[in-house]
């Protein structure tokens, strides 16, 4: 059986507990673990953007109070809860020294785009040929910075647009599902009529929809996610299995 | 003028141009003279400048080469310590035992970590295998698996590899202790 892991199980699978870590690891047991580039595309636009943004604040304060204050101000946006604990544990783990920090940034920005592709059966599934998933880590005079990853809908930089086309009919079914968010099905009946509507943000916020539909007709290929609330009525309406570890009582 | 036409017309003439040569002569001497002896005072000066300069220098490349072999064997006596006391490691059945030695083990990678500011890959490993045993030493008792591991990143930092670039990457290493069983990623929750 193959497993298609979404970004919250890779994100969990890199900077998670290890109670987390084990809940997935006995959900993934004996199965072969496969992803896409959608996902890394996520990855990338989400945990590694939000990372690198946290070392360049923390580059431009030098200081271990005024990143913290600038990590609750506007920046993060809904991962700020998420980035603020990253950088606490940072912090807590290099004794406030602002040298080890700097150094260990680095180092877990070298990792954290390392353990992506970690247990990885095959290639990744690129039928979206997403771009961001090209988006590369430059330094310039020893600073990071993310390239490529910008996604707009003008742009004909990916395969979004002729993937939807080829599963019209699950999308239409997903519209028939009541659970389905409506604000999603808003967004699919809009870019049904112009199909350029499926990429930039939209492409985004159908990003569940999108990792599921990677799975449609695969053989023996289920998804893994940590947010079954989402992906349940998605896999429903595409005929796919959800597998989802128990973070109950954690 | 006139009067030096009078006096060569009313003079004798070959008398008249010997103490006119005299006179240049003399004038000649001093003018000749003045501009050796400045020209010999500003040549002095000169070489002191330059003596000055290379003492200076000279001092300069003694004191680094000084500071750098200095730095080389505290460099080396730092990580013997640090061996000595992952040795004492191996002994350990108690946790708080492992929580006071792994505090002389973090003080000497501080300290080799400050003699390594020129060494990027060196010192980043340093930083990473310091981040791990803080993350880990209050958890469980390194067993033996995990203390080889430490002793070999205290191998690989003996010495100045850089073209062996691998050899000091985080990746690799990170990889390796988390298969050990240590925790190595800061985490979000």
């Amino acid at each position: 059986m193959k497993v298609h892991l979404d970004t919250t199980i890779q994100i969990d699978r890199i900077f998670g507990s290890d109670k987390r870590k084990s809940r997935i690891a006995e959900v993934l047991e004996g199965k072969e673990l496969v992803t896409s580039t959608y996902v890394l595309g996520e990855y990338y636009n989400n945990m590694v953007n939000d990372y690198i943004t946290l070392y360049h604040i923390f580059l431009q304060e030098k200081d271990i109070k005024q990143t913290g204050c600038r990590i609750t101000e506007k920046a993060f946006g809904r991962s700020q809860g998420r980035m603020f604990k990253l950088f606490n544990d940072l912090v807590s783990c290099c004794d406030g020294d602002l040298e080890l920090i700097e150094d260990n940034l680095d180092n877990y920005l070298q990792v954290m785009l390392a353990r992506f592709h970690e247990g990885i059966d095959e290639t990744l599934m690129n039928e979206t040929e997403c771009h961001r998933a090209k988006a590369k880590v430059v330094y310039e005079d020893g600073i990071p910075r993310l390239e490529s990853l910008r996604c707009r809908k003008e742009d004909h930089q990916c395969e979004v647009c002729t993937f939807w086309m080829q599963r019209k009919e699950d999308l239409e079914r997903l519209l028939e599902n009541q659970n389905y968010d409506r604000t999603l099905k808003e967004i699919i009946e809009q870019s049904l009529q112009e199909n350029k509507n499926f990429k930039g943000r939209n492409c985004s916020k159908l990003g569940d929809t999108v990792i599921t539909a990677e799975a449609i007709g695969k053989k023996d290929m289920e998804v893994c996610s940590s947010n079954r609330g989402d992906f349940e009525p998605i896999c429903e309406s595409f005929g796919v299995s959800l597998t989802v570890p128990d973070y109950k009582n954690l | 003028m006139a009067a030096l036409n009078y006096a060569f017309e009313n003079t004798d003439s070959e008398k008249y141009v010997d103490i006119w040569d005299y006179k240049i002569e003399k004038k000649t001497e001093r003018i000749v003279g003045d501009f050796l002896e400045k020209y010999e005072e500003d040549l002095e000066n000169v070489e002191n400048k330059v003596n000055g300069l290379s003492k200076i220098v000279l001092s300069q490349s003694t004191n680094q080469e000084i500071k750098r072999k200095r730095d080389t064997v505290e460099y080396h006596t730092t990580l013997k310590k640090a061996e000595y006391v992952l040795a004492e490691m191996e002994d350990v059945e108690d946790i708080r035992e492992q929580i006071q030695c792994v505090t002389g083990l973090l003080r000497q990678l501080d300290t080799l970590r400050q003699l390594l500011s020129d060494d990027l890959e060196r010192r980043k490993l340093t930083a990473f295998f310091y981040s791990v045993l803080k993350k880990n030493c209050d958890d469980e008792i390194f067993h033996k698996e995990q203390l080889e591991i430490f002793q070999e990143i205290l191998q690989v930092l003996a010495f100045d590899r850089r073209k062996e670039k691998d050899l000091y990457h985080v990746v690799q290493w990170e990889r390796r202790m988390r298969e050990a069983g240590l925790r190595t990623m800061i985490s979000w929750e």
